[in-house]
């Protein structure tokens, strides 16, 4: 495996088992995360993203399951280096434990309903080094104010008996940040951080996790419908289109020589002046397939501008190697 | 914002029938509920024919048939031989070799078989039509009873009673049930529609009589009625009482039904067409939780029927020569005549029946006009 | 908090008005008076009731003043004295009559309570975690069950169970032996052998309803986003459980007691008649056929003070727990 990557997940598949049917959340979606750098994931609403997320920490709630593919974390730390494949641990199994909030964490889009209202944003920060440093004692509570501290929260001492209802929104983002980062992870997960934000404060926090990320060397993978947060964040980019990955790229690329016909229409359906502030991936011509009924071939079949009868509708497009670090799943670039 | 005309009342049918429909598929679906639904048609159906399906008159009463046990229903006769059908065998007193008190045994001597359609006491259906045909009864009616649950103290038929109980205490339920929805609609209503201090005053209200004991407030209740009242004055009077606890349920689902329609867009629209107050309850907010309340109200039946029941159980609802089945159930108060006549509490197992019935179809209903609350 | 209780509080006082002033409508309200019963009691075992001799008995106990005026007396005797008047029917203080039997009432419905939760919570939770297994299914059941049963017949059945098939009489707090004799260990063993009776019957319907109530309620928190970032953080399950949603599930339950407890003292009430308990039931009924009003109304006002108390004090619990009431 390439050194200089920390998540490699190849043909990941979750599926939830309803009673309707069996709905395929993520259908074979491949990407890789780089250490110390941010991918950028986005996509239409309900075409995977959190549920990727989701499978990298083995928390897809129940009726959900992680059905094949593999999630390989690559850890070198020291003298330990070695790879675990997370999709062959058990949810409850002990090392998954360990690894969920220590060396992979996630912030929420709502701060609010992310703390528990009862308890103390302290008691839930001190919670995370208590759970994997256990001989961790004394020092906890002021390692807690130092992160807090350097989150920006002003007057810790006092904020940490706060419960979660008496801070602001913004307060409560930089305490989940907090929260997360306690341990220094090596990927922190944020699904749409500031989604639920203003945007004086989307941009406070965006800087936020820009500074932090900097100071620990963490990689990010960012979660959103916006790509206008995409543009100002991302190293990398993945373009998730109903439960696959269709396109990958570095930033640049994504935005000055898109491939898929999706990315091609998303960027195109964005009026030149909004390009960079608040633009959401909503305007194109169709909806979304359910998902529950996922139409063979290319998943875009349905809505592309470049459909190939006979192709598209019937073989599932392959990841297609266009320039370094760039592919696309596309029968119009295979060979 | 252009402002809305009010939908076309095609269109309006056509949507509230789909969404009935959408209901009623969803109820059929929850299988308890459906039985439920059914034993409920049934026990309604027995209450309001009482006269005709009871083969006994609730008063015919015996000293020779007292605390007579439920008969047994017999396919062979003592010869061996079968028949398809069933027959009892005839009673008569003997005296208890042991204690040498009376008591009333089966005669195996005569065999009395059960008919459909037959001849019994004479009645007047509904006050109205007379008549003395029984769905089922015994040729020998007026020598013989037919106790199929057996007889209270005074030798009368506890099956035909039970129906004829049936008439008041499941009638109590419905009957209080509706003055519940009245008071609770217009109070819940208003409580929602209006806010401010009429809504704090009212939930003021419901709170306090919610967080009152029940039956230590009907038994103080029930003695205001006046000791001349005729029997029916009483029995409005008590389902009035019961009601007066139980509109504050309804209220509440009045109140937040209306509390989260208010803010709709459709509701809006009426507003500021002007259209006048009433008529935006009545024609728009009225119908969207009519499934709710039939869900609340299923469940609130069996609030009613219960106080009924306690209260004549104690001797301070309805009285004798009223016969509910809380006043069947005074006969099982003292513990010595259950003992020796246990059948007595056969009128219990009827209202937790009909209760549970009630229960099960009321959830059914829930579920069905709102999959998605728990 | 201390603001919120003493909102509380001085809500409790209107409140203790308003019903005074219900109960001494609704005890004035039947027509006659307990003179009128006790004349015809009179002249039904065959004494003569002379004008003169109820005119006495009118001005004696104050009947013959406005109504306003003995209501105001009756409250003032209440709050000065703790004095409810007298029950004519047994010419002796209210007073004395009712403290004793209204101990049994409060002691059956806290015992009643407690039971309830200590069998509610656990299965509550094991349900809601466990949704749709065959113990959820079961329960679930058992509860649409134990609902429907009203707790007088259940009272009755028991109380024939007992005594058709063991020879027992469940009836009572005491045996014969005890009835009259002080207190001693040996009677506090023989009161518990007895008082287990009124406190299943109550606790039979309560339970089920508590159990629906907690099992909802936990479903409905472990689909909150907090459970997901404590599972992120790398909990056990159980520990998450119990440590999150349950803490925050605990509110219901304390609500419970606002309205579980109406539900206890109403039922202690009848199953008293039943099970033949000295609590205020059947005293209650007794008086309320005679009409002894001051006894009638003074029991009534107690029952419904001590539901309303009941409220508060899940008001002050509530607070406790809940620091988004707390420090509101
Ligand atoms: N708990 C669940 N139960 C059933 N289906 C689910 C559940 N969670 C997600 N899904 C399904 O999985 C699919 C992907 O959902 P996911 O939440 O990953 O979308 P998303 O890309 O994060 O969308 P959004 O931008 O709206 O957050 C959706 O079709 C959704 O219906
Ligand atoms: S594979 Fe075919 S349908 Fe899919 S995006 Fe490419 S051209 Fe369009
Ligand atoms: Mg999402």
């Amino acid at each position: 495996m390439d050194p200089g990557i920390l998540i490699d997940i190849q043909h990941l598949h979750t599926n939830f088992y309803l009673r309707e049917g069996v709905v395929k959340a993520v259908n074979g979606a491949s990407l890789t995360i780089a250490k110390g750098r941010t991918l950028g994931v986005v996509g239409e609403s309900g075409c995977g993203k959190s549920v990727t997320a989701q499978s990298i920490l083995q928390i897809v709630p129940r009726p959900g399951r992680i059905e094949s593919g593999d999630i390989l974390l690559h850890i070198a730390e020291g003298d330990l280096d070695e790879t675990i494949n997370i999709t062959d641990l058990n949810p409850g199994d002990p090392l998954m434990r360990d690894i969920r909030g220590s060396r992979i964490s996630m912030i929420f889009q709502e701060p609010m309903t992310s703390f528990s209202p009862v308890h103390t944003v302290g008691n839930q920060l001190e919670e995370t080094i208590k759970l994997h440093q256990p001989k961790s004692g004394d020092e906890a509570p002021a390692r807690v104010l130092d992160m807090l501290r350097r989150v920006g929260i002003a007057n810790p001492e006092r904020n940490v008996e706060a419960y979660p209802h008496q801070l602001s929104g913004g307060m409560r983002q930089r305490a989940m940040i907090a929260m997360a980062l306690m341990l220094e992870p090596s990927l922190l997960i944020a699904d749409e951080p500031t989604t639920a934000l203003d945007v004086t404060t989307e941009a406070q926090i965006l800087a936020l996790m820009r500074d932090m990320q900097s100071e620990l060397h963490m990689a990010i993978m960012f979660i959103t419908h916006d790509l206008g947060v995409i543009a100002e964040m991302a190293d990398d980019v993945a373009v998730m289109y109903l439960g696959r990955v269709v396109e990958k790229a570095p930033v640049r690329a994504i935005f000055h020589s898109p491939k898929h016909p999706y990315l091609q229409a998303l960027l195109e359906s964005i009026p030149r002046i909004q390009k960079r502030t608040g633009a959401r991936l909503q305007a194109i011509e169709g909806v979304v397939p359910n998902p529950l009924d996922v139409p063979p071939g290319c998943p875009f079949h349905l809505r592309c501008p470049d459909f190939m009868p006979g192709v598209c509708d019937e073989v599932v497009p392959p990841d297609v190697t266009v320039d370094e670090g760039h592919t696309v799943a596309c029968h119009l670039y295979t060979e | 914002m252009t402002v809305a005309t009010p939908p076309k009342s095609a269109e309006a049918n056509l949507y509230t029938a789909s969404q009935w429909q959408l209901m009623w598929w969803r109820f059929s679906r929850h299988r308890v509920a459906v039985v439920s639904m059914i034993l409920l048609v049934f026990a309604y159906g027995a209450a309001l024919f009482a006269e005709f399906v009871s083969p006994h008159d609730p008063n015919r009463f015996s000293s020779s048939w007292v605390l007579a046990p439920p008969m047994r229903l017999h396919f062979t006769r003592p010869d061996g031989s079968f028949s398809l059908r069933p027959f009892v065998y005839g009673l008569t007193s003997a005296r208890d070799e042991e204690t040498l008190a009376m008591v009333v045994v089966p005669d195996e001597t005569q065999v009395h078989p059960i008919r459909f359609w037959v001849k019994g006491d004479p009645y007047t259906l509904w006050g109205q039509f007379d008549s003395d045909l029984h769905l089922f009864g015994i040729d020998v009616w007026a020598e013989q009873p037919l106790f199929l649950l057996g007889a209270d103290d005074l030798g009368r038929d506890l099956f035909s009673r039970i129906m004829y109980g049936a008439r008041i205490s499941l009638s109590i339920g419905l009957l209080g049930v509706g003055f519940s929805l009245l008071f609770g609609v217009v109070l819940g209503g208003i409580s929602g529609y209006y806010g401010g201090l009429i809504d704090v005053i009212i939930q003021r209200i419901i709170e306090l009589l919610r967080s009152l004991p029940t039956i230590p407030l009907w038994l103080t209740l029930v003695v205001i009625l006046p000791p001349h009242w005729s029997a029916l004055r009483v029995y409005f009077g008590i389902t009035l009482i019961l009601s007066l606890i139980g509109w504050t349920g309804m209220a509440r689902v009045v109140r937040g039904r209306f509390l989260a329609l208010r803010e709709e867009d459709f509701i809006m629209a009426a507003r500021l067409a002007n259209a006048p107050q009433m008529r935006i309850i009545m024609r728009h907010m009225v119908p969207s939780f009519t499934s709710h309340l039939i869900a609340q109200m299923t469940l609130a039946v069996p609030g009613m029927i219960l106080g009924e029941t306690a209260l004549s159980f104690l001797g301070l609802g309805l009285q004798p020569p009223v016969v509910s089945w809380g006043v069947l159930l005074q006969g099982a108060q003292n513990l010595r005549s259950v003992v020796l006549a246990p059948w007595l509490l056969l009128p219990g197992l009827f209202v937790v029946a009909v209760i549970l019935a009630f229960n099960f179809a009321g959830d059914g209903l829930r579920d069905a006009a709102d999959p998605y609350a728990i | 908090m201390w603001k919120f209780l003493l909102q509380r509080l001085l809500l409790f006082i209107p409140t203790f008005l308003v019903i005074s002033v219900i109960t001494f409508v609704l005890i004035q309200a039947p027509p006659g008076d307990y003179i009128n019963s006790y004349a015809t009691q009179l002249e039904a075992s065959g004494e003569e009731a002379s004008e003169a001799l109820l005119l006495a008995l009118r001005k004696r106990y104050g009947l013959d003043q406005p109504v306003y005026i003995q209501y105001v007396k009756w409250l003032w005797g209440i709050f000065t004295r703790l004095d409810f008047g007298h029950s004519m029917q047994w010419n002796r203080p209210v007073g004395d009559l009712i403290w004793d039997r209204l101990a049994w009432t409060v002691l059956i419905s806290f015992l009643t309570i407690i039971f309830t939760w200590i069998l509610a919570f656990p299965i509550g939770i094991y349900s809601a975690t466990h949704q749709y297994s065959g113990f959820d299914y079961s329960f679930t059941f058992l509860g649409f069950v134990g609902a429907g049963i009203p707790d007088f017949l259940l009272a009755l059945v028991l109380m024939w169970l007992g005594f058709a098939f063991f020879g027992l009489d469940m009836g009572g707090l005491f045996s014969e032996a005890f009835r009259d004799a002080p207190w001693s260990w040996a009677k506090f063993v023989d009161m518990l052998k007895h008082l287990w009776v009124p406190v299943v019957v109550l606790s039979v319907s309560s339970t089920a309803g508590l159990i629906r109530t907690m099992r909802a309620n936990l479903l409905d928190e472990l689909r909150k986003p907090y459970v997901i970032t404590a599972r992120s953080k790398g909990m056990t399950e159980w520990h998450l459980v119990l440590k999150y949603p349950v803490r925050v599930a605990l509110n219901p339950f304390i609500s419970s007691i606002a309205y579980v407890l109406p539900q206890l003292v109403s039922g202690t009430t009848i199953i008293s008649i039943v099970l033949s308990l000295p609590t205020t039931g059947p005293i209650q009924i007794r008086s309320l056929m005679s009409q002894d009003m001051y006894l009638a109304g003074s029991i009534f006002l107690l029952l419904a003070s001590l539901t309303i108390l009941g409220t508060f004090i899940s008001d002050i619990l509530l607070a406790v727990v809940d620091p988004r009431i707390r420090l509101e």
